[in-house]
């Protein structure tokens, strides 16, 4: 029986980092974004553009920010690429793949964005 | 007997040495409401058609020998009732995955070969003699690994599991439950010894955790579990944490 060691460990760890935060902070984001700011319980301009750009400037709000969009992006295109290949939409190679990618691409933008501001 | 009832058995058919291609075989069976799907086949067997091929052993759910799909899921032959599947008719076919040998049989060789690959007994750190007297566990290092101990190799959660259909070569539910079992016993050396397999493209990180194989167990065995358990050390181990942290 052949044995090749599986190099899922690394993909798998951030799906599980971004199944943390999003438990963590996902449900948290739901509320401030979803609820609490369109129904004017939170002050109007808690996300107002001048608010947000300031906290995105800071270290700590870059770093938040990265992690949350990187891993949780990294959360859903597993569980996504499993499905598509459930499913019989692809391959498990192809949608690995193509999802990775997509995780890839969108976490090296994010963290470009936010260098630069 | 006032309460026969009779009910139609659809069994699949296929010698691959003569036949092209599986075809299913209508039989009328009498059957009364103590008997099994498994009783069934035996009175084709015994009655109508002494060609009919199937396996079977202890009657009781405990040999895993008689495994096989019943309209079209995985079940024990021996504790899967006519009574039940009444008015019928009832479709017996060889477990899902596997090549057929003939008719209800099943090739296990495979399986046979991931079993050995997982070293399903107990490896010691040293070899020790008889005079020592029995190796002692606690209650609740028996309940560490007693659930997986359960299982009888059947084969219903290879059956069910949608990711050794479309990859012959994973280790599978069964073994990987196995390899759990032996990992968590006090006695043995532990995740050292089988790391190699569990950590395999073909081991773990071959599922995809759709957990129908827990849901077929009869036995109450909970192989998603396992696996899931074992991604975790899978992945303690790829980093080296594993290493630093000691343990078995």
């Amino acid at each position: 029986m052949k044995l090749k060691r599986s190099q899922e460990p690394i993909f798998w760890l951030l799906f599980g980092g971004g199944g943390t935060l999003a438990a963590l902070v996902g449900v948290v984001l739901i509320v401030i974004t979803g609820i609490l700011v369109p129904t004017g319980t939170l002050p109007p301009d808690t996300m107002s553009y001048a608010a947000m750009h300031a906290f995105a400037a800071t270290l700590f709000g870059k770093v938040a920010i990265f992690l949350v969009i990187s891993l949780l992006l990294w959360h859903g295109v597993h569980r996504m690429a499993a499905t598509a290949h459930h499913v019989g939409l692809a391959s498990a190679h192809t949608a690995q793949i193509v999802l990775r990618g997509f995780a890839a691409l969108a976490t090296a933008a994010c963290a470009y964005l936010l260098t630069g501001l | 007997m006032t309460d026969t009832r009779t009910i139609r058995i659809e069994a699949l058919r296929f010698n691959p040495e003569t036949d092209s291609a599986p075809r299913l075989q209508r039989y009328d069976v009498p059957f009364t409401p103590d008997m099994s799907v498994l009783q069934g086949l035996q009175y084709i067997k015994d009655h109508l058609d002494g060609s009919l091929t199937f396996r079977w052993s202890c009657r009781m759910a405990v040999c895993g020998s008689c495994g096989m799909m019943i309209n079209g899921r995985p079940h024990l032959s021996c504790e899967t009732f006519l009574r039940d599947l009444y008015p019928g008719p009832v479709r017996v076919e060889p477990l899902d995955h596997f090549p057929v040998q003939r008719d209800l049989a099943i090739d296990q060789a495979g399986f046979l070969d991931k079993l050995a690959a997982i070293k399903p007994y107990i490896v010691s750190a040293k070899d020790k003699p008889l005079s020592e007297g029995p190796s002692r566990q606690t209650p609740a290092q028996l309940d560490a690994y007693y659930q997986y101990s359960q299982c009888i190799n059947c084969l219903l959660c290879y059956a069910a599991c949608p990711q050794f259909g479309l990859n012959p070569d994973f280790i599978g539910p069964a073994a990987l439950s196995l390899l759990h079992r032996y990992n968590l016993d006090s006695r043995d050396i532990g995740w050292s010894v089988r790391a190699d397999v569990a950590n395999a493209e073909v081991g773990v990180w071959e599922c995809t955790v759709v957990g129908y194989c827990s849901e077929v167990c009869p036995k109450g065995v909970d192989p998603m579990h396992a696996v899931n358990e074992n991604k975790v050390n899978s992945a303690l181990d790829y980093l080296g944490v594993k290493r630093l942290l000691g343990g078995r």
